[in-house]
């Protein structure tokens, strides 16, 4: 197994240096025979390289302990259904999955992009096939997964027993495909410029790869949160932890990008300014990568020591420097044909958009790295963590949930005061009513206000817009309520996909406010029998049972759940010991409603074996966080999913034949 | 890629940096004479509004030896020892500012888990502030130059067809009624965002 995957992986580095190669060579001189080549070779890449990892996958299978990788993170013992898991568990395989998983995408887009796309298209190839030769080259001469050990020891080590939660077959896969998902519509910017055409060909496939990307980091980050919260067990799902900072810092900017891309394909106005943004996603992503390599920050994500930060450090360098370049160089190039003719008009409130996107960017990148400088510079430790994120962070969320209120409606070009009175008036109003009723319930903190109605006012917004463009469809069509609804999604999908997801961030904001100021916690002490209150709940510890295996001892305690008084249910918490690993693993009991999540974390058992320490939460509105998923995915799949043809056939063509001649008189 | 091998787990293993810390606390601990968990006859008890006050001091002290984890989150032994420093300082009556005080006094000011503001600390809360100033200076700088390139454009290059419509310039030209109605029938022929 080991020469068959090490032999895949030498082809695969072939392949992809000669599509580069063919690729700059072929569009240099013309050749075009020569540019089919290298995209034939850019797929056989993908193909080379997933041998390799089906190599890896039959050593897994097969036990196959002369393999370093696989001696080190599997055993005889560990269940099948784990390989998944043990493949990425250290550097080595994750980075051949990551490799294998933008080789694949690579190829997809080369093949999805259009011909028309003419000198564009090679120039994409070589930029992504030189990052997937950067991939390639480390896993295969620093950390290869196929690197044999002298003496086949006859079990192996073992997978990290934390490692086998079912949280760990998605969240961390997403994650690393949504981080190098960006290099594809970094490419097709980069590859645009550097083919010296200015026209806005790249624009589609760019916002295409770039939804990609975003929607696969968005879930993957919304799935790290789901299993925060119900496996770390401190009632927590974002600790603006170094690493998740590091996941998060490209998703805000590729987040503007998704939006300052729509202008340019409407208005062919910021095409300096969304290549800068896209830049400047594949940046934060090669720095994301960096922050996982080389660790030089403590984090909760804890990582073995790696001998790689300092590859990954020069990987960023080098983005960051080829990435401005080609920019700078092209800069004249880069002149946008439309103008701004309103302050107030959709263009700038997509500009005041992306300002707040990139400001929270800002703020947390400022975080992450001061701590580093203090160090380094002034010898000073300083830790920058949740308080200060939240508290500079929350005003420009708040700001941008504010925005999403008003944007989606102003008009293209110029709005009036009038329009924006006609979207937000009678939002306005229900709104003012819903914050008042708040007030006079429960009135904790003016934060939590302004989060409660800015919030309220984008989801009656957004549902105003709904009823009123199905109203005129019902008028226009006279089709029954449900199939108007629907012909109208249909007939704008970028629209509607957007107040999909624009909803589900709303979803997140109620949660995120109900759970951050209303939250109610209790450390407390039960014996067996005895009971605490948290809110209107009494929970009564009734049992708990102890289970030893070779590795840990688990422990699950059954709470009897009482709301004013009634019998609700019960709920079991467990928490395991894991003395080799010098770990504590909990899983609370929660028991999970649309207004509030009773949480139960077991921390400890006291020796007499009877008594034992809890800690309860009351975590208002977290349920509406985890419906925000689906319709995050939702949304993304109704704004990307293809037009109609005779709505391309429209579009296409008049702006195609008007962009080149007066691209060329500027 | 990291988020792989570790996203989410409770690591109360003891690294460089954190053994400084570790023996630092052992020191304290001793000083106080006080155990390394706590027991259930010494648990402070606290009433809801010291509990309120409790969970939000929790979550601004670090645990000294968890990478990245507040007293609220981390499981370790430290950080119970913690939290029951503090409920004994809350039901002793001491301001938050105070029970920071004792905490920053036996464990170190890295246990604040954000910058005091005063000293380097204060660059950190000065910086973002100034930052997004600057910021929405630039976008009003960039939407003034935007609106007065509009006579330019309309001279320079009003050739093609696509150009049409974007160099009709705002102001004086009676078209504005009729691009209002082009766009209200826009969505009907092309994507709108």
């Amino acid at each position: 197994m080991a020469d068959l995957g090490t032999s895949a992986m030498l082809i695969a580095l072939a392949l992809a240096v000669y599509s580069g190669v063919t690729s700059l060579v072929g569009v240099r001189t013309r050749n075009s025979a020569m540019v089919s080549s290298s995209m034939r070779a850019n797929y056989l890449t993908a193909f080379a390289l997933g041998i390799a990892v089906l190599a890896l996958v039959l050593a897994f299978l097969r036990n196959d302990f002369a393999l370093r990788y696989v001696a080190e993170h599997s055993n005889l013992a560990m269940p099948r259904i784990y390989t998944w898991v043990a493949f990425y568990a250290g550097n080595e395989g994750s980075l051949l999955y990551v490799a294998f998983a933008l080789a694949g995408m690579a190829a997809l887009a080369m093949y999805l992009v259009p011909r028309r796309m003419g000198s564009q298209r090679p120039y994409a190839n070589l930029v992504l096939m030189l990052i997937l030769s950067f991939f390639i080259a480390v896993n295969l001469f620093m950390a290869s997964p196929f690197a044999t050990l002298p003496v086949t020891p006859i079990d192996g080590v073992g997978i990290n027993p934390l490692l086998t939660h079912p949280g760990m077959f998605i969240h961390p896969p997403l994650i690393m495909v949504g981080l190098i998902a960006i290099a594809v519509p970094f490419a097709l910017g980069i590859g645009g410029l550097l083919s010296g055409r200015i026209d806005d060909e790249w624009v589609d496939a760019g916002r295409t790869w770039g939804l990609v990307a975003w929607v696969l980091l968005a879930i993957g980050l919304l799935l790290g949160a789901w299993w925060a919260y119900t496996i770390l067990g401190w009632g927590g799902y974002w600790a603006w932890d170094p690493v998740e900072n590091a996941a998060f810092m490209p998703w805000l900017a590729l987040t503007a990008f998704i939006h300052s891309i729509m202008v340019q394909k409407r208005r062919g106005m910021f095409r300096l300014w969304n290549i800068a943004l896209i830049n400047i996603s594949f940046i934060l992503g090669a720095f994301g990568i960096f922050i996982n390599r080389g660790g030089p920050v403590p984090s909760v994500h804890s990582f073995g020591a790696s001998t790689l930060g300092w590859v990954f450090l020069l990987f960023l360098g080098v983005v960051a420097f080829a990435s401005f370049g080609v920019f700078f160089y092209r800069f004249a190039l880069l002149r946008s044909t439309g103008s701004l003719e309103s302050a107030l008009s959709r263009e700038s409130a997509f500009l005041v958009n992306n300002l707040l996107f990139l400001g929270v960017a800002f703020v947390t990148l400022w975080g992450v790295v001061f701590p580093i400088i203090s160090e380094l510079v002034l010898g000073e430790t300083i830790t920058v963590g949740q308080p200060f994120y939240n508290s500079v962070n929350g005003p420009i969320f708040l700001a941008l949930i504010f925005l999403m209120a008003i944007g989606p409606v102003l008009p293209w070009r110029h709005a009036t005061w009038a329009s924006v009175r006609h979207a937000i008036l009678i939002p306005g109003i229900i709104t003012l009513f819903i914050t008042a009723a708040v007030v006079i319930i429960e009135v904790r903190n003016v934060a939590a206000i302004a989060g409660i109605a800015v919030s309220t006012l984008v989801a009656v917004q957004i549902a105003q817009e709904m009823i009123r463009g199905t109203l005129a469809r019902h008028r226009a069509t006279k089709s029954p309520y449900p199939l108007a609804f629907l012909q109208l999604v249909g007939s704008n999908r970028p629209r509607y996909g957007g107040y999909l997801v624009h909803l589900a961030v709303v979803m997140l904001a109620f949660g995120i406010v109900g759970s951050s100021f209303y939250s109610l916690e209790r450390d407390v002490i039960l014996s067996k029998g005895e009971s605490a209150d948290v809110g209107a709940y009494t929970v009564e510890f009734t049992d708990t049972t102890t289970t030893t295996f070779t590795d840990r001892t688990e422990r699950t305690a059954t709470m009897r759940v009482m709301k004013n008084g009634s019998f609700v249910g019960t709920v079991e918490a467990w928490h395991g010991v894991y003395p080799s690993f010098n770990m504590l693993s909990t899983r609370a009991g929660i028991r999970s409603t649309p207004v509030e999540d009773l949480y139960v974390i077991y921390s400890e058992l006291q020796p007499d074996g009877k008594t034992a320490a809890f800690r309860l939460l009351l975590n208002p509105m977290v349920w509406w966080m985890w419906l925000a998923g689906p319709f995050v995915i939702l949304g993304t799949v109704v704004a990307l999913w293809p037009a109609r043809q005779r709505a391309v056939a429209v579009v296409t063509s008049p702006s195609r034949e008007g962009a080149l001649p007066s691209g060329g008189a500027l | 890629m990291v988020l792989v091998s570790g996203f989410l787990f409770i690591d109360i293993s003891i690294r460089k940096r954190a053994l400084v810390g570790a023996l630092l606390v052992l020191l304290v601990l001793a000083s106080l004479g006080a155990p390394g968990a706590v027991r259930a006859q010494e648990y402070v008890e606290l009433t809801p509004e010291l509990d309120a006050r409790a969970a939000d001091l929790y979550a601004g002290i670090m645990c000294p030896i968890c990478n990245g984890q507040t007293i609220s989150q981390s499981h370790a032994a430290i950080s119970e020892t913690m939290r029951q420093m503090v409920r004994e300082r809350l039901v002793a009556g001491d301001t938050d500012q105070q029970i920071y005080d004792f905490m920053t006094e036996a464990f170190g000011r890295d246990i604040l888990a954000s910058p005091p503001k005063s000293g380097i600390g204060l660059a950190v809360w000065f910086v973002p502030p100034v930052a997004l100033l600057l910021g929405a200076f630039a976008v009003t700088l960039f939407v003034r130059r935007l609106r007065s390139a509009d006579g330019l454009v309309r001279q320079g290059s009003g050739t093609g067809p696509g150009d049409l419509a974007d160099t009709h310039g705002g102001t004086g030209d009676g078209l504005e009624p009729y691009l209002q109605l082009v766009d209200e029938e826009m969505p009907d022929i092309e994507e709108r965002p």
